[in-house]
């Protein structure tokens, strides 16, 4: 669900739809890039300033990438491998107990 | 031989694309859909299972993608009426490997920079103090906050 799913559902949405109308708009595709990044961002609540920065700033790097590839494919696999990598730091420091739960 | 008749031409295919408010209305639009079949199929689907399937993972997910299913087909629809096919519209063509190696490179710099900024959580400072006293830092990465 987090590795496959929601990155296909999210890059879908922000950097498929969203950023294409919006790139075509008068903000044009660095508007958009900014824009759908704070959007992605609002969607993350749940974390703090730290990963609200965090999280706006690979929504700029996804963006970029979709503006200079002009591929949302490449920022799918992207999201998928970072998504794949956070849940497996995740899961080793758990399992090490390096975590407090 | 050609007859007098003029060749017809066909013109080619009238699109459009969606500006700023159009898709957010779309999106809108998109997440009315995906609340309503949510409300409408889910759920009464997920009331009629035995209680040890509500808290699989497996029906989680499929409560997930079903209204998914359901705001991809406004999607659908949005881009239908543009003319363009969705593949176009919504840049699906194939990645290249340099840009997957410059957005890996990114996420590196990226993730580095948080744990170098992170503070670890209340309730963990306690064990990253140790951790730090017992001079195993590499586990208790960034700044000293003890």
């Amino acid at each position: 669900m987090t590795v496959v799913v929601a990155p296909v559902a999210e890059e879908l949405l922000f950097r498929g739809f969203l950023y294409r109308g919006w790139a075509a708009s008068r903000i044009g595709p660095t508007g958009a890039i900014v824009l759908t990044s704070a959007a992605w961002m609002i969607m993350h609540t749940q974390r703090n300033w730290l990963g609200l920065t965090y999280i706006f700033c690979v929504g700029l790097l996804y963006g970029s990438i979709r503006r200079w590839s002009g591929s949302t494919a490449t920022t799918v696999i992207l999201h998928c491998i970072n998504n794949a990598l956070i849940a497996g730091y995740l899961l080793i420091v758990t399992a090490l107990g390096w975590l407090d739960t | 031989m050609t007859s007098g008749v003029p060749l017809e031409t066909t013109a080619p295919p009238k699109t459009r694309e969606w500006k700023f408010w159009a898709t957010i209305l779309w999106v809108a639009a998109s997440v009315a859909a995906f609340f309503i079949v949510g409300v409408l199929l889910v759920l009464p689907l997920l009331g009629m299972l035995p209680s040890e399937l509500k808290s699989h993972p497996l029906t989680n997910a499929v409560g997930w993608l079903i209204p998914w299913f359901g705001a991809l087909g406004v999607f659908a629809l949005a881009i239908r009426l543009t003319g363009m096919r969705m593949r176009d519209y919504l840049g699906f063509v194939p990645p290249r490997l340099p840009d997957i190696g410059i957005g890996l490179a990114g996420l590196v710099v990226l993730f580095l920079w948080q744990c170098c900024c992170s503070t670890p959580p209340r309730t963990g400072r306690r064990r990253h103090c140790s951790i730090r006293i017992a001079g195993q830092w590499l586990r208790a990465h960034g700044p000293n906050y003890c």
